[in-house]
């Protein structure tokens, strides 16, 4: 299991468990965000806060998590990037693609305003 | 290289190893003189896709790590006996050696993003240097079309050079980055 999650009002929060998001974990980590999809959940929090580091598959399987949650009008963003991770979004633009907040408490806020 | 130093590591291509050997690669660069953050933290990224790419592609039991030091470049060489580079073309995948045609001063596309290409430079029979294309205008990407490969793009934008070089005298696969101290 790589995710846990807990619904916080409206807005699921996934706690990535996993410290090394890297391959070895990346094609679960899809089919468990695939699934939190498919049960109707429709803001999606992907916490990294215990994550050390993040590679290109596990980035990969964050994309393809949500091109599966666009046509299902579903929302995912990320929150607890470290400092590295944080650089790394934005080398690669992917803080053009997901909305970036500092912790999960923060990313509910943002949807009640 | 006047003045540079040099080190080897080895990764025993096993996922458990990748933390610790990105902290004893990081510290042995830190303990060799001034490094600014913001190349730590790309040097971080860097170590981690090249050794992912020995996971995915490398073939043998190890990967060798070639850190080198110069005053003002880090230079990063991974050498492993995995399978050649395999990159994708319309006509079928580029063969090493590359035909007289293809060799020199060639550039094809590799992968397209909403924001750049990923281009390679065919220099010499088995050799070819990755770069960035910017497209000029970046709007807000259609996510549905985002490319889900990220590794080759996070080495091309984190260095200021990257390129591949097959040694077909010895079935070796090897990267060479280079980023800038400062």
């Amino acid at each position: 299991m790589i995710l846990r999650s807990n619904t916080y009002h409206n807005a699921l929060i996934a706690d990535v468990l996993v410290t090394e998001a890297n391959l070895t974990v990346s094609d679960n980590f899809k089919h468990e965000m695939l699934a939190l999809i498919d049960e109707g959940n429709k803001f999606i929090i992907v916490n990294f806060e215990k994550v050390i580091y993040v590679d290109s598959s596990f980035l990969g399987a964050l994309v393809a998590s949500l091109k599966h949650a666009i046509p299902n009008n579903a929302d995912i963003v990320v929150a607890g990037l470290n400092k590295d991770i944080s650089d790394l979004f934005q080398l690669i633009r992917l803080d053009k693609a997901f909305k970036i907040y500092s912790t999960p408490q923060q990313a509910i806020e943002s949807k009640k305003v | 290289m006047p003045g540079a130093i040099s080190k080897e590591f080895i990764f025993n291509n096993n996922a458990g190893d990748i933390y610790h050997l990105l902290t004893d690669i990081i510290d042995y660069i830190e303990r060799s003189g001034s490094v600014e953050e913001h190349t730590i933290s790309k040097l971080k990224m860097v170590l981690v896709e090249l050794l992912t790419n020995s996971l995915k592609h490398s073939g043998g039991d190890k990967s060798i790590m070639l850190i080198t030091l110069s005053p003002d470049e880090i230079t990063i060489r991974k050498t492993d006996t995995g399978n050649a580079l395999a990159i994708k073309q319309e006509d079928g995948r580029l063969q090493w050696p590359l035909s007289p045609q293809q060799e020199f001063a060639a550039e094809i596309e590799v992968y397209r993003d909403l924001s750049c290409t990923l281009k390679a430079r065919l220099n010499g029979a088995c050799r070819v240097q990755f770069f960035i294309e910017e497209f000029e205008a970046y709007q807000m990407p259609d996510l549905s079309k985002l490319t889900e490969h990220f590794g080759f793009m996070i080495l091309a934008r984190a260095c200021n050079s990257f390129e591949y070089e097959f040694d077909i005298t010895n079935g070796t696969n090897n990267f060479t980055v280079a980023l800038g101290k400062k």
